[in-house]
């Protein structure tokens, strides 16, 4: 199993420098809230990657060898959910390193948890998607939903860019999230396991159907 | 002894396609050919087998256990050469066997270095850049490094040269030399496959219409050339492929062990000439006679 753990770590490191490069530079010319705007972006870079990890051919390779779908789904959730939790980490790097005014700080933490939670929940029903529907439809689904979360989050930072907000608070998104329920950690730990083991069992009964590409 | 895959009534249907039911055994120390024009189900069985596609209904057992209760066991003793193979094509050789390594406990590298080296298969070469051939080729050295039981090929040589299709057959043959260990193929075409066969499997339009030795088969099914009125009736009019030209007639029978001591006196006399048929003029026989 650790050999999938390799293919894939290798899949979301490269996708995680290509998103980063692409960003790198606007982020050095602006304010340090905006550092948070690649948050903004963790689902596209999520579902890409599923894709990519389901592209032609892997599922057929996978089937032939000896794993149970069982084992599969968790190294491919598990894989996920790393990632959503890596990028998390270096967004409250940021949170620490920019030292915002102490009343922002859990208004920063919120929105990258929940940016981090959504993003693997998009990733975990792309899978899923793919594994039911098959790749063919569902890449099509997958593409569009990249293209408009892509331009929800230029719009978002265009409306930043262009003075109508000064800062992250100020976005209607980020906004939104700060008035959300607080949840403690012990009970988003919770649910994020009982999330992960639901999705885990669903995905092994839809991978136990018959394949749909073929 | 148990057989390696015992198939009963399997079932797996499709919006136009059905196949079986399919009932297959496949004893251990020998080469199976499961032959049977395009579209018979040949790939369907195949991928069942693999753990591929699932039944609709039906049982299969390998080495003694359902995928259901030992998938992983029966994977890691099963090698698989599907008609395309599906290793990451941006990768080198070298990433695919290290990467399938990591699965299997048995993993041996000394064999699948000494493969890699007999079929040409260099560590740095792009798996894209491989020919079908060749990757049939790193295909089947992977299954022979991790010391599988049960080869299943689909459709092996379709489109290799004679030279790869020769390297195939020769580690077949190689292969089921260990009594425990058993090879089934599966082609449209017979040609050499039919070569190294023990045992031929017939399929057409979903079912299995023939499952024996190749041997007794061979020994049954012969070609019989004759003049007119030379055969009795109930012969004659038993022959398939029949053929009648200025020179005479042929036709194909399916029974000449039984009809040996009948046919002798006009074999003797030389109004009657037999001939061998290939597995090729039996699937016709069968395929267009039904």
């Amino acid at each position: 199993m650790v050999a999938i753990l390799r293919q894939y770590a290798f899949l979301y490191v490269t996708h995680f420098f290509t998103f980063s490069m692409l960003i790198v530079a606007p982020m050095r010319a602006w304010q340090h809230q905006l550092y948070f705007v690649p948050m903004l972006l963790l689902p596209v870079w999520v579902t890409s990657s599923v894709l990519w990890s389901e592209r032609e051919g892997s599922e057929q390779f996978l089937r032939t060898l000896p794993a149970t779908n069982r084992e599969i789904v968790r190294w491919k959730f598990s894989m996920l959910a790393g990632a959503c939790v890596i990028y998390w980490l270096l967004m409250f790097l940021f949170v620490a390193i920019a030292r915002p005014e102490p009343h922002l700080v859990g208004v920063y933490m919120r929105f990258i948890t929940y940016s981090a939670v959504s993003a693997f929940s998009f990733g975990l029903l792309a899978y899923i998607g793919i594994w039911f529907f098959g790749k063919n439809p569902m890449t099509a689904v997958i593409v569009m939903f990249m293209l408009v979360w892509t331009a929800f989050t230029i719009t978002v930072i265009s409306g930043t860019k262009s003075g109508r907000y000064q800062t992250l608070t100020e976005l209607p998104i980020v906004s939104m999230v700060a008035h959300m329920p607080k949840v403690t950690p012990l009970v988003l730990l919770g649910l994020a396991g009982v999330a992960f083991w639901g999705f885990t069992e669903v995905a092994v009964r839809i991978r136990a159907m018959d394949s749909p590409w073929d | 002894m148990t057989p390696v895959v015992e198939m009963r009534d399997v079932v797996k249907r499709y919006a136009d396609f059905s196949l079986g039911p399919v009932s297959l055994s496949i004893p251990g120390g020998c080469i199976t050919g499961m032959f049977g024009p395009s579209g018979s189900g040949k790939t369907t069985l195949v991928k069942i087998l693999a753990n591929i596609h699932r039944a609709d209904s039906g049982t299969l057992q390998l080495f003694g256990h359902t995928y259901r209760e030992r998938e992983k066991e029966i994977k890691s003793r099963l090698g698989y050469v599907g008609e395309e193979q599906f290793f990451p094509r941006d990768r080198t050789v070298g990433w695919t066997a290290r990467y399938v390594a990591a699965f299997y406990r048995n993993w041996d590298w000394a064999t699948y270095r000494s493969l890699a080296a007999r079929f040409s298969l260099t560590d740095d070469k792009k798996v894209g850049a491989l020919s079908r051939g060749r990757r049939a080729l790193l295909a089947l050295a992977i299954a022979l490094a991790h010391n599988a039981e049960l080869l299943v090929l689909d459709e092996p040589t379709a489109g290799l040269d004679m030279i790869v299709r020769r390297e195939i057959l020769d580690t077949l043959r190689d292969f089921v030399s260990d009594e425990t260990r058993a090879v089934l193929l599966s082609s449209h075409v017979t040609d050499a496959l039919a070569d190294v066969s023990d045992y031929v499997a017939l399929l057409d339009a979903g079912r299995i219409v023939l499952h024996e030795e190749k041997d007794e088969l061979l020994a049954d099914w012969k070609w019989l050339h004759f003049r007119s009125d030379t055969l009795p009736e109930h012969i004659a009019g038993r022959l398939t492929l029949v053929r009648t030209g200025q020179l005479g007639s042929s036709g194909l029978t399916k029974e000449y062990r039984r009809l040996k001591a009948e046919l002798a006196e006009a074999e003797s006399s030389g109004r009657l000439r037999i001939a061998n048929a290939t597995l090729d003029d039996v699937m016709i026989a069968l395929v267009t006679g039904r």
